[in-house]
């Protein structure tokens, strides 16, 4: 096996000799018992004439490949989510542009896929109130769904600023916790935002040998968020809101939730 | 219900009888092939193996998860060029910067710890590429 100097806390450096691969299949052959999404990565092209800080240039290639990879391995693609670098260094259009694709492939060979949907592109400094923000989540998830996409709803930039009240925004316009998954975002820190949690919205289908079926069905959703949308055909429950509402359970459908971390 | 915990997946994930999470996971990108291998164990009832091949692989996610939190991808765009998927070790806004040497040579400890480093050859000449940059030759 090769031998590689690593350098160490204490600046010296060892010689550190690698212990042989495990070898993992390349691909899964059986069904699994969990649904595992991997939120995947992009690949940036290298050779692109662009600055890096300013423009995405993405290798799309390299990039749907890495998803044939994870799809090979019977997982499912968690797409232009922060892993993704959404929020940081991605844009809303070339995600909406990664969506597209990333959408086309799935299709094509049956791969599972869903996407994250936000706000990001509302300045959080020009939202004016929950409408903007609510405003903004619709354009995304309709441009997913219009492209067949499943949503993960991601947390809001936006309505974290507008629920710490910040830019004079007074904290009853934002009555609800919200959702997402941007891991260590110091833009979500704030009491009413969880990093890592999804918990808007969130009945979810998933199609599972024997047909789509309802896995999960949790969370709230505001009326007038939902009401253009399917309401939730299975049952319906009070929501376990943290700002106290109780209202009857109406869902985007297919959405997911993620547990806090 | 999907757990997004980097730090407590592989429990969370088996559950405890009666419950369990499915999973939606940045450190499923940089994990994919021992997470799959776990999984399909797991179909199998053998929770011993699922755990086996996990386990070390959760010092890693706390690793590269570790904050701050944000610079994660670092560590998975990382991992994917140390295994193959691409050839550079360049990021979208130039977030190939964000994580200290130290930090990178730690992951790279951890991931052959995990059994990970799929060709170790090519990852130790990459690694050493990314240290010769660094000054460390």
């Amino acid at each position: 096996m090769p031998t590689i100097r690593l350098p160490r806390p204490d600046r010296s450096i060892e010689s550190y000799t690698l212990a042989p691969p495990r070898g993992f299949p390349a691909r899964t052959e059986r069904p699994l018992t969990r649904i595992a999404f991997a939120a995947a990565h992009m690949v940036a092209d290298p050779l692109a004439e662009a600055d890096p800080w300013l423009a995405p240039a993405i290798d799309w290639d390299r990039t749907i490949a890495f998803r044939e990879h994870l799809w090979d391995l019977g997982l499912g693609v968690a797409e232009a989510m922060d892993t993704a670098q959404r929020g940081m260094g991605l844009d809303w259009p070339t995600s909406l542009e990664l969506i597209r694709r990333s959408q086309s492939t799935a299709k094509a060979r049956g791969g599972v896929i869903a996407c994250g949907a936000g706000t990001d592109h509302l300045p959080p400094e020009n939202a004016r109130g929950i409408d903007d923000v609510i405003r903004a989540y619709e354009e995304q998830v309709e441009a997913i769904e219009a492209l067949d996409g499943r949503i993960i709803l991601m947390a809001s930039r936006a309505l974290a600023r507008g629920r710490q009240g910040a830019g004079g925004l007074r904290p009853r316009l934002w009555p609800h916790p919200v959702a997402g998954s941007p891991s260590g975002d110091p833009a979500l820190a704030g009491r009413h935002v969880r990093p890592g949690a999804g918990r808007l919205l969130g009945h979810q289908r998933h199609r599972r040998g024997d047909g789509h079926r309802a896995v999960d069905h949790r969370r709230f959703s505001r009326p007038r968020w939902t009401a253009s949308r399917s309401r939730c055909s299975t049952r319906t429950r009070r929501s376990s809101c943290g700002g106290g509402f109780r209202t009857p359970c109406a869902c985007i459908r297919g959405t997911i939730s993620i547990t806090p971390s | 219900m999907y757990t997004g915990d980097d730090f407590n997946y592989a429990e969370l994930i088996a559950g405890d009888g009666q419950h369990h999470s499915d999973a939606l996971l940045g450190i499923f990108d940089a994990i994919a092939p021992a997470a799959a291998s776990a999984l399909a164990h797991l179909a199998e009832g053998d929770e011993a193996a699922f755990h086996d091949i996990l386990a070390p692989t959760v010092p890693l996610s706390r690793h590269i998860f570790k904050a701050p939190t944000r610079f994660y991808k670092t560590g998975v765009v990382f991992m994917a060029y140390l295994n193959g998927h691409q050839d550079h070790f360049t990021m979208v806004g130039g977030q190939e910067s964000t994580r200290s040497t130290l930090h990178l040579a730690e992951l790279f400890r951890l991931a052959d710890k995990a059994g990970l480093l799929s060709d170790p050859d090519r990852a130790a000449r990459r690694m050493a590429a990314l240290l010769a940059v660094r000054g460390i030759s």
